[in-house]
């Protein structure tokens, strides 16, 4: 096994072992017995939050049994400046395409998230040096006592320059910033 | 919340009010820069940074003294590509933290800096979360900027796409055939006291954002995220269809797009209420359009003026719309503004007069 997750609570984590990204996120997949082909399609900030929040699923299997309204609340410091630069070689060898260029904003493994699992919701993706606890922890909040959601998926995110790092947790309740570092630990 | 304070630094002009009065002379900054129609300010070494701290100052300069240092205040951040011209010179300039970041330390009167990037929706979305924050009581004031530039990197992308218009473009109109890059940045704020705002504020009753769960870069062809987006909004404004004065859509001039907001608005019976998307005059300004297209709403509702939807002539959808093709007095007291993007992302909130 590349990678290794740790159990904690309802929190998964996704480490990296080697410099050997592409190799690593695809044994995952088969690793997790996926028969989903979209995914080959997906740079690889998508394909970390494909593996991630299948993960999640498996974990926390009835915590997320007949769960529509799934807000998403993402945050990382890179953004897609991984395939921002793939885009930018693309220019430099007159080779620009659509299907490098459409994972050019962040937000989007919201979108294919949102897609895999038909989660018509609330979603959003904010940017920062580290993980603001405080921050996921209020915004999730607000959420769930506004009821915009019924239960949140909340995480950092984060691929760049062959280097990758995941943690994602679920809540259904409010969370003090201090609990939610406990369980994105 | 109370929402006001709104400031544009576009290239039709430095504030709000002159960018407004240019737009209802019927004038648009979109012109032909070697063979792709564009709006963009007329410098090669464009920054982001210098025009969000400048436009920032001005909006902070509408707010009444020491309030905002007084009181605890966000400023949200709202960009898709940040300095994107920096990616191949310096890597850490490219990062979008590095504005909040920078802006954050700059100001005195901020507590803390965050960056929104929700591809088209950043702007809009910025403003429904800063009315959260305040609504929620974790600050009592939020700064909103949001900015980016017309860079070769996004138009060579959306021309990939063929998703560029080689003309000035068309939003709602029947011929239309693609949408034009602009740049932009513009900064509004909100905040929980009406009377620290210079200038009457108006009322931000509420918005949310909804996911389509179809697509990633095509638009639902039922408009489901954003039926469902609109319809949450009024819930939470306990406003009906019938009390929306006026719609400032996304109305980017791409064929799919438009036909999914038409469909959104018909569907909700929004046939009577006055429709206008603003990318005619501006382009479509990414990260900045929600925050820059509410701007100009909050000055046609200070104006009592419905401006034209710049390049609409023709309908082109089986439910007929009131998408204004000249400029219109009516007295507005209450406006919806949606936006729609990249990651099957969909937004609306509704503003009041109050």
């Amino acid at each position: 096994m590349h990678i290794s997750y740790n159990k904690s609570k309802k929190g998964v984590t996704i480490k990296q072992s080697s410099n050997y990204v592409n190799i690593e996120l695809k044994n995952k997949y088969y690793d997790l017995n996926l028969d989903y082909p979209k995914f080959f399609k997906m740079d690889n900030l998508c394909k970390l939050g494909i593996l991630g929040v299948e993960l999640l699923l498996r974990e926390n299997r009835g915590f997320f049994e007949n769960k529509k309204n799934v807000g998403i609340i993402f945050q990382n410091k890179s953004s897609s400046l991984d395939s921002d630069l793939e885009h930018q070689s693309g220019m430099e060898n007159n080779t620009v395409s659509p299907a490098v260029f459409v994972y050019t904003l962040p937000n989007v493994v919201i979108g294919e998230i949102s897609i895999r699992h038909k989660w018509k919701s609330e979603g959003v993706f904010f940017v920062g040096e580290d993980i603001d606890h405080e921050l996921l922890s209020q915004y999730s909040n607000i959420l769930l006592k506004e009821i915009r959601s019924e239960l949140n998926i909340i995480g950092w995110i984060d691929v760049f320059n062959n280097q990758y790092v995941l943690k994602l947790c679920a809540v259904d309740k409010q969370v003090t910033h201090m609990q939610l570092k406990e369980l994105l630990a | 919340m109370y929402i006001g304070a709104e400031n544009i630094i576009s290239p039709l002009g430095n504030n709000a009010q002159e960018v407004f009065g240019k737009m209802s002379l019927g004038i648009s900054s979109l012109i032909d820069k070697g063979g792709v129609v564009q709006s963009y300010f007329p410098s090669n070494e464009l920054e982001l940074l210098p025009l969000m701290r400048k436009s920032i100052l001005h909006s902070i300069s509408e707010i009444n003294e020491d309030y905002l240092s007084e009181t605890k205040t966000l400023l949200i951040i709202s960009t898709t590509k940040g300095e994107i011209n920096s990616l191949e010179k310096d890597i850490r300039k490219a990062h979008l933290y590095s504005l909040s970041q920078k802006l954050s330390q700059e100001f005195d009167c901020v507590d803390k800096g965050i960056v929104l990037s929700t591809a088209c929706v950043s702007g809009l979305q910025s403003l429904i979360i800063a009315n959260d924050m305040i609504n929620n009581d974790y600050y009592e004031n939020v700064i909103v900027c949001g900015g980016d530039l017309a860079s070769n990197f996004v138009i060579e992308g959306f021309t990939s796409f063929y998703a560029l218009s080689d003309k000035p473009c068309r939003p709602f109109d029947k011929e239309r055939k693609g949408l034009n890059i602009g740049e932009a940045v513009s900064t509004i704020i909100l905040s929980k006291v009406k009377n620290s705002f210079k200038e009457t504020p108006f009322w931000f009753a509420g918005g949310c954002s909804v996911n389509d769960a179809n697509h990633i870069s095509a638009p639902h062809r039922e408009a489901e995220g954003l039926v469902k987006s609109i319809r949450n909004t009024l819930e939470m404004s306990s406003i009906s269809v019938d009390a929306v004065d006026f719609i400032n859509g996304h109305g980017t001039a791409t064929i799919y797009n438009d036909k999914m907001e038409a469909k959104a608005f018909g569907k909700l019976g929004f046939v009577n209420t006055p429709i206008n998307s603003l990318k005619g005059f501006f382009g479509h300004t990414l990260g900045a359009a929600g925050v820059i297209e509410t701007a100009i709403a909050l000055q046609s509702m200070r104006h009592n003026l419905l401006l034209k939807c710049q390049g609409f002539l023709n309908q082109d959808f089986t439910q007929e719309l009131d998408i204004l093709t000249e400029n219109r007095d009516v007295k507005i007291d209450a406006i919806l503004k949606t936006s729609s993007g990249f990651g099957g992302f969909n937004a609306s909130a509704i503003i009041q007069r109050r």
